[in-house]
């Protein structure tokens, strides 16, 4: 099939414009979630060393910024991990199956 | 005292055995090396798993090797920033650039870039950003791995910088991307084995006690207990946010990175690919955490690893094979020299590729022969890329031996997140982006980061010798970053040209074909 007639039925399809927008949903708030904690932790720097600096629990050996600086490296990856999650799950056989439908003539 | 690794057996039998390695799978890859697609993209077969480990073992440099263990030891929790910088990028590089760019590129993020905009000009235009990131990212490399290996193996500087290139210039030339992806493989395996090792016998030296590696950190060095409180290094909060804006964009704009996502079948594996890479490089980054603070009980007043003027045996940057020294003997030592060794040849090929792939395909390709080069003409030219790269790289390197090369560094974090990643990012999610919007944001972003870096402490102060910076912080990318994608904007915007309405018409058809993979080009048998 031409590729612009691929587009073009691409483009008309109601249940892959619903599905491009669920995906579109996702990753925006995935995208969000990343740069919110990236900014809290550089504003934090920024603005608050000296709370960041406090050992936590107190009396501990551990300060703020350390256990920040592992949660951030672990949200990361969950962040990461559940976008890998969902796009296997659920949009690429969904995707896959739609192409089908309006490719296979 | 750490003797020079020509006298230790240990650091010369895994160095031969990693050359040997490495030169043995080049001369098997380069049997397989005979068309564009397997020179620049090993076929586009590597399977996730395999180009994820990959992409870390070209992502994570001497700098997170050797630097971040130096600067997590000196300065303590400031180090902590580029840590986070490095590895808070990857999840912005997977959910936003990853598939798309394996959608609609076929070698390098030129081809996403110039995908519905005018070929010529902005190949051009983004040529010159990405080589520039990847030349300043070369020399900054090479010069060094010439001074570590000068010191760890007794080598003279300029057969050091030879010897790296030489083999360099041997994998990328005969074995194309699919030898320069198992030297990653292999090394990034080397890499997270030594880090693994090293940071288990830090915990055992603290009876497994990870507070107590801080604990006793605090109080060893002479900054007490502030060494675990950010504001040491960079004391005002502008400094601070310039630093995380210039990881943000920095590492995903890097074109050796990037390039590596071309390699996978199709978008889902190199999403997959991403994920993998974050996940090698999250852990060491925490693995690197422990190692730096632990360091600061071993070595900071150990004379064993002090020179008689005061200061560290080696330099700044032997923090971790100091501490390797201490915790597991020459044995050990040998070992994760020759994987620094590693580590470097690593990433100066992926640069080298990199570099090789933008001038042959982006400019002779498709800019001078417009599309109509021979496969065998652009693969020529490719590999005598390779070797001019690498020989300039020597040069370079050369002319740089005496430099602070800290500033080399900053210029191409800088250049690829004011350069690079605008117009990249600006090509797949703006539809008004234009081609003047496009190629002349680009060369603001690109020369204003130059300019700023020249005018700031790296370059005014520290290498031209002038008292006071004209321009206060050391990374540009605050302003710019933000000038280039204002400059895109706006050019954008004002254009009413016939050639920019096109250019926003096909931004629809660009969209599905980034989101969907329909027409992107798949995996070839070698």
């Amino acid at each position: 099939m031409e590729a612009q007639e691929q587009i073009r039925r691409l483009a008309s399809s109601a249940r892959y414009r619903a599905l491009a927008a669920r995906r579109k949903r996702v990753v925006g708030w995935l995208t969000g979630l990343t740069l919110f904690q990236l900014a809290f932790y550089f504003l934090a720097i920024a603005y608050a060393p000296e709370l960041l600096g406090r050992l936590w629990p107190a009396g501990g050996a551990v300060s703020i910024i350390i256990w920040l600086t592992v949660l951030e490296i672990v949200t990361s990856v969950s962040l990461a991990g559940a976008y890998v999650w969902w796009a296997g799950r659920f949009y690429d056989p969904e995707k896959e199956a739609l192409l089908k439908e309006l490719f296979d003539d | 005292m750490i003797e020079t690794q020509s006298q230790n057996a240990t650091a010369i039998a895994t160095f031969f055995l990693f050359v040997l390695t490495t030169l043995l799978i080049t001369w098997w890859a380069a049997r397989r090396t005979h068309s564009r697609r397997a020179f620049y993209a090993a076929g586009g077969g590597i399977p996730a798993w395999q180009n994820g480990i990959a992409i870390a073992g070209d992502f994570m440099s001497a700098a997170t090797f050797l630097g971040l263990s130096s600067l997590l030891f000196f300065n303590g929790a400031d180090g902590l920033m580029l840590v986070v910088g490095a590895v808070a990028s990857w999840p912005l590089l997977l959910l936003l650039i990853a598939e798309r760019l394996r959608n609609l590129g076929r070698y390098t993020f030129i081809d996403v870039v110039s995908y519905r905009l005018a070929e010529r000009p902005i190949t051009v235009v983004a040529a010159l950003g990405s080589l520039s990131t990847v030349l300043f990212y070369l020399v900054s490399q090479l010069v060094g791995a010439g001074k570590l290996i000068q010191l760890l193996f007794g080598l003279d500087y300029i057969w050091a910088i030879s010897g790296i290139s030489a083999l360099m210039m041997m994998y990328v030339t005969f074995g194309g991307m699919l030898a320069t992806t198992w030297v990653q493989i292999i090394k990034a395996f080397l890499l997270v084995v030594g880090g693994t090792l090293v940071a288990f016998l830090t915990a055992r030296h603290f009876s497994f006690d990870v507070s107590e590696v801080f604990r006793s950190a605090a109080q060893t060095h002479p900054k007490g207990v502030e060494l675990l409180a950010p504001g040491g290094w960079l004391d005002d909060p502008i400094s601070v946010l310039t630093l995380g804006l210039t990881c943000l964009l920095g590492f995903i704009g890097l074109p050796h990175v990037l390039m590596r996502l071309f390699t996978v079948k199709n978008a889902q594996n190199a999403r997959k690919s991403a994920f993998y890479a974050l996940s090698i490089i999250g852990y060491f980054n925490l693995v690197m955490i422990l190692v730096g603070f632990g360091a600061v009980s071993f070595i900071m007043f150990n004379f064993d690893y002090q020179v008689a003027q005061g200061g560290l045996a080696g330099g700044r940057n032997m923090v971790v094979l100091h501490a390797t020294h201490y915790l597991g003997g020459d044995v050990l030592l040998g070992f994760i020299s020759a994987v620094a060794f590693a580590t470097i040849l690593a990433v100066v090929s992926g640069l080298t590729i990199s570099g090789a792939a933008t001038i042959a395909h982006d400019l002779y390709g498709k800019t001078i022969k417009q599309g109509r080069a021979s496969e065998r003409s652009e693969l020529l030219v490719s590999r005598c890329a390779v070797i001019v790269i690498g020989l300039l790289a020597i040069l370079a390197g050369l002319l740089f031996e005496e430099q602070n090369v800290v500033f080399i560094t900053n210029m191409a974090l800088a250049i690829a997140g004011s350069a690079n990643a605008p117009v990249l990012l600006l090509s797949m999610y703006w539809r008004g982006l234009t081609t003047r919007g496009a190629a002349i944001g680009c060369l603001a972003g690109l020369f204003s980061a130059v300019a700023l870096i020249i005018l700031g402490p790296s370059v005014w102060v520290d290498v031209l010798g002038k008292e006071r910076a004209i321009f206060p912080y050391a990374y540009p990318t605050i302003v710019s970053a933000p000038l280039a994608f204002a400059v895109s904007w706006l050019l954008s915007v004002t254009d009413g040209s016939r050639g920019a309405g096109e250019e926003r018409a096909a931004f629809a058809a660009q969209a599905l074909r980034s989101e969907t993979g329909i027409e992107a080009s798949g995996a070839a048998t070698h």
